[in-house]
């Protein structure tokens, strides 16, 4: 794992692993490995939020490392529809937000991005690949990569170059963790079947 | 005003006025015989002048009043008085031969050497009261006209009262065949999307297959949004629809809706929802907003062209939600735009496209109920945007904490 850390600063610190991306976002001067000691006992959803809303020390990829919480826990906030994949506000405030995305076996998200400057999505349970896109000179998105979330992984997603999509290509249902610092304000759906675009005249 | 006249132009002109005069005239001794009378009184009653002189007034009056009037007679000659013309009285004239006539008759009193003598104008009013009486007899027609009149109007009322229940009673059969129907259509719909969407996921990428399945899916869609634009008509119609405002993210929402709505994006479509404003909470009826946007996306997306993206937008403005849906599409004619939230009204440049003519009637529906406004300025072969204003319960959350 090839970190750096640079106190005083709010930089962000790549970690490739399978092909996943992570990052972790600094809100304050604190080192990570001191934070990281104080959390060792998140155990519930309640913990994890109250630590997330805790201004000052900890980066929140920290704060969602730390946490131990049961499966158990996350299925019972979670919504499944056989229709669409779900979306369950956790916690929010003017700083972030936190959601359980709950898919059923095939079900995935449009082709998006938004605007947020941080994401992170932790897979909790269940097979979810990760497709990033991006723009071709038509204007329409371009597959990139595919990669199969691991476990463990964080995967990071910043406002720019961070077309993606999220499919459950498991046989069994598909639960993530998506934390988005700020909280989102846009979303752009792209048509995955590309077509000409026209130029905006507004 | 006699200071013109001599004493013996004044006596001849008071003669001629006396025999000309249009009114009857008769001067009363204290017996009540006639003395004096002039041609007019002659006439009215039938007699020549000379036949009335000397004779008891009496003799002009209806046998059965004659008796009361000479008492009422003695009465005023002891008490005169002036009494103006009518003076509350309903008097009959008797003429020669014996008709009756109603008069009128003012009296005056006077004395010449010592002795008193009572004068009366007498007018015949019979023209008067037959005017009266057709007048009465008019007002009396006129009544019975309004009745009869208000008596048809009842019973039109009536009539259209049992038509108008019968129509609602077929309405309320009709609401409840649709909404039978459509419940009925919804669930194996759905299963034909369930079907399709495992076709799909088992084709192995087969983009002929996948072809097929997309046009199953947009049919399917089409179909239940059919199905749904009548099912919230006949809910609004039977006033099962109240507002029922609780608190939820307007940005969820949003998110939620265009990635529903992606399903319905046309090739190159690309659909964008932006959130304005410090607050994201908001009180308001949560299923009747996302009917509003569901419908006026669907819109833009629907009469835009591929590759002409679709704009979300809502804005907190603290005291009401703005919701704004942009497209650069084929926009609205001129000529229709006034009738463009009728029911079952369509722009003439969509008939060839797919649709009820209820989603805006609903939308503006659900826009009243919630007490907003609702407005677009559209140019044809530019694009539409729909504005929509809804009012905010008070106590939006800081989400601050």
């Amino acid at each position: 794992m090839k970190m750096t850390v640079r106190p005083n600063s709010t930089d962000r610190v790549t970690d490739v692993r399978d092909g996943v991306h992570e990052l972790s976002f600094f809100r304050s001067e604190n080192r990570i490995n001191r934070a990281a000691l104080h959390l060792k006992g998140i155990s519930t959803i309640d913990h994890l939020v109250l630590e997330l809303r805790k201004p000052g020390a900890r980066s929140y990829l920290d704060i969602l490392r730390m946490a131990r919480i049961p499966l158990t826990q996350w299925q019972a906030r979670a919504q499944w529809n056989g229709k669409r994949y779900t979306r369950t506000c956790i916690a929010q405030n003017r700083e972030f937000e936190l959601l359980l995305i709950a898919y059923e076996p095939g079900q995935r998200t449009s082709i998006h991005d938004y605007d947020s400057t941080h994401a992170w999505v932790h897979p909790l349970m269940g097979e979810l690949t990760e497709e990033r896109y991006e723009l071709a000179a038509e204007g329409h998105p371009v597959l990139t990569s595919s990669v199969v979330l691991h476990p463990d992984s964080f995967s990071y997603l910043t406002r720019s170059h961070s077309i993606h999509r999220y499919v459950n290509t498991g046989e069994g249902r598909a639960l993530s963790l998506n934390l988005y610092s700020a909280p989102l304000r846009q979303w752009k759906v792209y048509d995955e079947r590309g077509g000409m675009r026209q130029e905006r005249v507004i | 005003m006699t200071g013109t006249f001599s004493a013996t132009d004044l006596a001849r002109i008071s003669h001629i006025m006396f025999r000309s005069a249009a009114e009857g005239l008769v001067v009363v001794d204290a017996e009540g015989r006639m003395r004096l009378c002039n041609p007019r009184l002659a006439d009215l009653f039938g007699y020549k002048e000379e036949e009335l002189l000397g004779q008891p007034i009496e003799m002009l009056l209806p046998e059965g009043t004659r008796h009361r009037h000479t008492n009422d007679r003695a009465q005023y000659h002891q008490h005169p008085q002036q009494r103006p013309m009518g003076a509350g009285l309903d008097l009959q004239g008797r003429r020669r031969n014996g008709m009756t006539f109603p008069l009128e008759v003012s009296l005056n009193h006077f004395e010449v050497d010592g002795i008193r003598y009572v004068m009366a104008l007498v007018t015949d009013i019979s023209k008067r009261r037959m005017a009266e009486l057709e007048l009465q007899q008019t007002n009396v027609e006129l009544e019975h006209r309004v009745e009869r009149r208000t008596a048809e109007l009842r019973k039109a009322e009536m009539t259209v009262r049992e038509a108008l229940e019968k129509e609602r009673e077929l309405n309320a059969l009709k609401s409840r065949f649709i909404s039978l129907v459509s419940h009925e259509f919804r669930t194996p719909l759905s299963a034909i999307l369930s079907s399709v969407d495992l076709i799909a996921r088992y084709s192995e990428g087969s983009e002929n297959v996948l072809r097929h399945v997309n046009k199953v899916r947009t049919k399917v869609r089409e179909l239940t949004t059919m199905l749904n634009e009548f099912l919230s008509l006949e809910r609004l119609e039977q006033g099962d629809l109240v507002c029922e405002p609780s608190r939820f993210d307007v940005v969820h929402l949003g998110i939620e809706l265009i990635e529903e709505l992606r399903g319905i994006a046309k090739a190159g479509q690309d659909l964008h929802f932006e959130h304005l404003g410090e607050e994201r909470e908001v009180m308001l009826d949560r299923r009747m907003v996302a009917g509003i946007m569901t419908n006026l996306t669907s819109n833009a997306i629907k009469y835009s062209p591929e590759g002409h993206d679709v704009d979300l937008r809502t804005h907190h403005l603290g005291d009401r939600l703005r919701i704004q849906v942009i497209d650069h599409g084929m926009g609205i004619p001129e000529a229709d735009q006034q009738h463009l939230f009728e029911r079952f009204y369509r722009a003439h440049n969509a008939l060839t496209i797919q649709g009820t003519g209820l989603g805006l009637n609903i939308v503006k529906r659900y826009v009243d109920l919630m007490q907003g406004s609702i407005h677009f300025t559209s140019k044809e072969g530019l694009g539409t945007t729909f504005t929509v204003e809804l009012p905010l319960g008070a106590g939006t959350p800081d989400t601050s904490s």
